[in-house]
């Protein structure tokens, strides 16, 4: 069975007020990114707080926030592993007293690998948030890779208020 | 649509783990590429050993220690298969507790050391553990990535005795990294197996060095200092499986 989904808002249909909260979704994270440094959960809760916040404001900055906020959780858990498995190396398997000679971290590939992914998830993340705000900006959509379709799919799944047939009345 | 998003899914953890595959194999190695051929790496070793014996306190005259040296040496020789280079065994006078291979063959065993193993298996656990850091070439691998290779070729065609002395300061007091040293252990379990020895015996004696180190009052044995993640070693050399039919020939020493 087919979901029905609402209408896409057009750009000239998206509120100034609307562009700005759903561009608001994007840039609000480098802020909270760089405030939670290095511990990169508080950024998460802050897209979860805008979320909240601006998730009745309607279906265009629904979807921008779930975006952005959907595209966090993967960088956060990358970062937050990162910074698990540095600790783990220095508390663990380092000694300080020769890590002149013996450096913990010479010798682990894997761990070097990981760290490229970090850096380049994050820059991914940093150039389609940046891209995602400029077209909210404008009133329009944008899709991330899987993001994108989820928050469709979350935002937009199920038929407008108007076409449910309800009517809002005066007390009786 | 949610199809799609499956399959979006399933892209982005490929995405990912092929991005991680992709990066392991691009960053370079730290395991260098060892240019040095083992006939250098002996001569290296010649010039290496005659200078750590006369810093040490020169070569020990004490019969009994060397007949026990001589013998785990014809045992443990005895069961290595193969080898790059000829052994030579080198008891110094010092009472420091150490032992440590040099380059080309060349293993320095202290007095202090054959002291302080209770049993001439447990003095050949730590023998054939730095056995393991000369097959591997450990050292040469550490001098290469510390010093450059140019550094070595340059003493082994007989350049500067002062570069020499720097390299053997640097040999002798900074330690193996943390792999290196479980390669080494691993041969040396192996080859405690091979030549009829209880791989344990590597635990016992590691055990010993580290309950002599919580005595503060005792300086720390060098072996034991330069040798990190005692514990996890311990634990790895107490768990080796022996073949069924192992049985052990002990040292017949008085």
């Amino acid at each position: 069975m087919s979901r029905i989904y609402a209408e896409i808002p057009q750009p000239e249909e998206v509120s100034t007020r609307e562009r700005e909260d759903a561009m608001g979704a994007y840039l609000m994270m480098f802020g909270a990114l760089a405030a939670g440094l290095p511990l990169p959960i508080i950024n998460l809760i802050a897209a979860v707080v805008y979320y909240y916040v601006n998730r009745n404001k309607g279906r265009f900055v629904k979807f921008h926030t779930l975006q952005s906020l959907y595209s966090q959780f993967p960088t956060t858990i990358l970062n937050a592993g990162l910074i698990f498995w540095t600790i783990r190396i220095l508390t663990i398997t380092g000694n300080p007293e020769t890590w002149e000679s013996d450096n913990p971290f010479a010798e682990n590939s894997l761990f070097w690998g990981y760290l490229c992914v970090v850096i380049t998830a994050n820059l991914l993340y940093f150039i389609f948030s940046i891209v995602g705000a400029v077209r909210a900006r404008k009133g329009r959509m944008y899709y991330f890779l899987f993001f994108g379709k989820l928050a469709y799919h979350r935002a937009f799944s199920g038929p407008d208020s108007a076409a449910t047939g309800h009517v809002n009345a005066p007390p009786k | 649509m949610l199809g799609k998003i499956y399959k979006e899914l399933i892209t982005i953890i490929l995405l990912f783990l092929v991005c991680w595959y992709a990066f392991i194999l691009l960053i370079p190695s730290t395991d260098i590429d060892l240019s040095v051929s083992s006939e250098m790496e002996e001569s290296l070793g010649d010039k290496m050993a005659l200078q750590i014996i006369g810093d040490l306190g020169g070569e020990s005259n004490d019969s009994a220690k060397t007949l026990i040296i001589d013998t785990i040496q014809n045992r443990l020789l005895g069961s290595l298969e193969t080898s790059r280079f000829n052994y030579e065994f080198h008891l110094v006078n010092s009472t420091q507790i150490n032992a440590f291979a040099g380059m080309g063959g060349h293993i320095f065993i202290t007095t202090g050391i054959v002291d302080f193993c209770e049993t001439p298996e447990q003095l050949a656990a730590i023998i054939a553990h730095e056995m393991g850091h000369v097959e591997h070439r450990h050292v040469l691998t550490k001098l290469s990535r510390d010093l450059g290779v140019a550094v070595l070729i340059l003493i082994s065609s007989g350049g500067d005795p002062s570069i020499l002395a720097k390299v053997i300061s640097h040999t002798v007091s900074t330690s193996f990294s943390r792999n290196h040293e479980e390669e080494a252990d691993d041969f040396g379990l192996k080859l405690l197996e091979k030549s009829r020895l209880k791989p344990v015996h590597m635990a016992t004696v590691f055990i010993k060095l580290k309950t002599h180190t919580k005595d503060q009052s005792i300086e720390i044995p060098a072996f034991f200092s330069t040798h990190p993640d005692l514990s996890d070693r311990i634990n790895n050399a107490a768990k080796y499986k022996t073949k069924d039919d192992f049985s052990e020939a002990p040292f017949e020493l008085e």
